[in-house]
């Protein structure tokens, strides 16, 4: 099985410009797309809509920017139609190919060979088409019963005979196939390899063609050089390099080579690419000498390992194995120069902490000092040292006993730990406190917020008296009014309603429409009952 | 390169959990194209103890076309031609009827079924098909006799050498008429 990317899959046709890679990629791509939109398109009404079977490679910047973009103009649907007829009657099916456009786009794009590819880790065997037993590859379903293939693995066997693959039932190709989403979104989420040699990479399968066309180092591009029409290996590609597609003699062979290819023509081609070694009798490729000499050739002359560390034993490679194998004496020397630098580094650490710690001790020392300073008019005088300081000031309340505190050291660390305890009680005090706090405001706070409640509600129950108050007064107006004018009932609409939401309408519409709330009691009112008359109470 | 890949992905299947009584080994290493495979004589079949060779050859447009298998060694059976080819009368593996889905391993199940059970009703060789229906004795003698005299040494697999020890041994059979193989 050759390798995805030998040269020979990506020679193009001779004599044209080379085209920008990614953008002959992302053409044929969607070429691949309209054959499958026309599939659609002339499938009964029935069918689903026509979806996208490869997922959008996202939008980056082209590799070589310096290159006028292309534009690839859209093909007309008799185009389309042509490139699936041509498509399905290709014999490399997992390709789609735009084989009528193909005059105005020599170059092949970036393929690689999708039933080659690698999958890493496990993946579901029912994404895996019966035909080519590889995860499917632009799946497609048949209508009539519903199995799955590979567009291509699927067209081919459509080729020979129109029936299902796996229970023959007959196939039309224009109208009993379809896509399905789903299935194309489980495939994009497997993890691939990418199919370069030489390259580790690993990636969900829709994130390849951009790997592969954009970024793998060791994918076949166009040359830079825009009079060539050859490929290189990306990684080879520079732009300020002049172009290596040049013909070069060979130094060792009289063959002409590219220079591209001199490393694997040394390799593998060159007449009598391999030497003799002039030191050791092995043999050796040529071009691979200098190599050898440096680091394997046993007969080559080293120093010792441990040269920097004073050995100076000087001699063949096979016999310096010997000696650093027997054990150098200065190996141990080596050893242990490098545990003293080791060291070193762990004693300059703890110097440092050292430094800090004391310089911290000093300004307790000082601030303990400044405290204990009013408190010392009955000491002997000026102190000798920051000891006898200690032990006159703390006498009152912690004496200083030198017998029982082994060193001033200790008694500053009793000194520090008992300061400390009080910080964290005084902190536990403040946390208290504060909860307290805490506590009575909420106390405070739900006390208001009753009181506030109340006088809300009390507020509701004025506006309602009032509004009851104004309704009266008009009423009595009106009946007045009326008993100048006809000496007719009041308004029949009083007498209906409901006694809900009182206060609620006694903004707007509570002026201009009578209170639903009181008609009863007005009627009430109007049989001369005197309860009627008070307003509703609290 | 499509059809490599299928293929090296089968053998690996079939090597890892071989079809009942069978082992399979590569042709030669470099191609996958031929397999040869080693069957035992089914058990309870007019066959067993026999050891016979069969060769599976892929096209390079496998699975879009079917798999031809043959006999390496002679068989007495309805469906097999009773000569050096060893053609096989196989349903599955007709053109007409061959399925891209279909796998060598169910291919070599198959062939193992139909020791078990020849098919008399879609015969190579009309002659042991209308024995095998009218006189199931002397078609067990006759089987019987081929695999004491061509399956019970180890298998070979070149189809030169069978035709050669053909000739030289079994030529009382008279019987290798090659245009049969076609016939059905």
């Amino acid at each position: 099985m050759p390798p995805p990317n030998t040269p020979g899959e990506g020679v193009p046709a001779a004599g044209s410009s080379p085209p920008e890679s990614t953008e002959q990629y992302q053409v044929q791509v969607e070429a691949g797309q309209e054959q499958e939109d026309g599939r659609s398109r002339v499938a009964p009404p029935a069918a689903a809509s026509p979806i996208p079977s490869i997922p959008p490679t996202p939008a980056a910047s082209p590799p070589q920017a310096e290159l006028p973009p292309r534009v690839s103009p859209p093909p007309t649907p008799e185009l389309q139609f042509a490139s699936i007829t041509t498509s399905l009657e290709s014999t490399s099916p997992p390709r789609p190919s735009l084989s009528t456009d193909q005059s105005t786009r020599p170059n092949r794009p970036l393929f690689y060979d999708h039933q080659a590819l690698e999958y890493e880790g496990p993946y579901d065997e029912t994404l895996q088409c019966p035909i080519c037993r590889t995860p499917f590859y632009l799946p497609l379903t048949t209508r009539t019963c519903g199995h799955t293939f590979c567009a291509g693995c699927l067209r081919r066997a459509l080729e020979l005979r129109p029936v299902c693959p796996i229970d023959r039932q007959p196939i039309d190709k224009d109208h009993d196939i379809y896509q399905t989403r789903v299935i194309n979104d489980q495939l994009d989420r497997l993890r691939v390899k990418c199919p370069n040699k030489g390259c580790d990479h690993v990636c969900t399968r829709d994130r390849l063609p951009a790997h592969y066309s954009r970024q793998c180092p060791f994918s076949m591009v166009p040359c830079p050089d825009r009079e060539c029409s050859h490929r290189i290996i990306r990684m080879n590609a520079d732009p300020d390099k002049a172009c290596l597609h040049r013909e070069t003699s060979c130094q060792y062979c009289s063959a002409t080579v590219m220079i591209a290819d001199l490393d694997s023509h040394y390799d593998n081609h060159c007449a009598g690419h391999t030497t003799k070694c002039t030191q050791c009798d092995s043999v050796v490729v040529r071009h691979r000498m200098e190599g050898h000499i440096a680091a394997e050739c046993p007969e080559t002359e080293v120093h010792c390992r441990w040269h920097p560390y004073g050995c100076n034993v000087f001699g063949r490679r096979a016999t310096m194995q010997g000696h650093q194998r027997a054990g150098c004496v200065y190996e141990a020397i080596a050893k242990l120069t490098q545990a003293r630098l080791d060291d070193r580094a762990v004693i300059d650490e703890l110097k440092g902490r050292v430094s800090t710690l004391s310089s911290r001790l000093n300004q307790q020392e000082q601030e303990l000092r400044g405290r204990s300073r009013p408190s010392m008019g009955h000491s002997t005088g000026v102190p000798v040292s920051d000891f006898d300081v200690h032990t006159s000031t703390r006498a009152a309340s912690m004496p200083y006993n030198s017998a029982a505190w082994g060193s001033a050291e200790d008694y500053m660390l009793a000194q520090f730990e008992r300061i400390e305890t009080n910080a964290e009680n005084l902190r536990k005090m403040v946390l208290e406190i504060n909860g307290h706090h805490n506590l009575r405001q909420l106390n405070d706070t739900m006390r208001l917020d009753g009181l506030i409640s109340e006088l809300q509600s009390k507020i509701g129950v004025l506006g309602m008296h009032t509004t009851w108050l104004m309704n009266v007064q008009r009423q009595s107006r009106g009946q007045q009014r009326a008993g100048g004018v006809a000496g007719g009932p009041p308004a029949p609409e009083m007498s209906t309603g409901n006694s809900g939401n009182a206060g609620a309408r006694m903004s707007t519409e509570g002026e201009r429409l009578p209170y639903m709330g009181i008609p009863p009691r007005r009627h009430s009112n109007e049989r001369g009952e005197g309860r009627g008359e008070n307003p509703p109470r609290l | 390169m499509a059809s490599q890949k299928r293929i090296s992905k089968e053998l690996a299947d079939c090597s890892a959990s071989p079809p009942a009584g069978m082992s399979i080994t590569l042709a030669s290493d470099s191609d996958v194209h031929k397999w040869h495979i080693t069957l035992d004589g089914p058990v309870g079949s007019a066959y067993a103890g026999g050891r016979f060779g069969l060769i599976v050859s892929l096209p390079t447009d496998y699975p879009f076309k079917p798999p031809v298998v043959t006999f390496a060694t002679r068989i007495y059976h309805p469906n097999v031609t009773n000569d050096a080819t060893g053609a096989i009368c196989l349903g599955l593996l007709k053109p007409e009827q061959w399925k891209p889905s279909t796998r060598v391993q169910s291919v070599l199940e198959a062939v193992r079924a139909l020791l078990v059970e020849p098919n008399p009703d879609d015969p190579l060789e009309s002659r042991i098909a209308d024995e095998y229906r009218a006189n199931r004795a002397e078609f067990n003698r006759n089987a019987r006799a081929y695999v004491n005299k061509y399956a019970t040494g180890p298998v070979t697999f070149s189809s030169a050498a069978a035709a050669g020890s053909a000739a030289g041994s079994g030529s009382g059979s008279g019987d290798a008429t090659g245009g049969k193989a076609q016939g059905s």
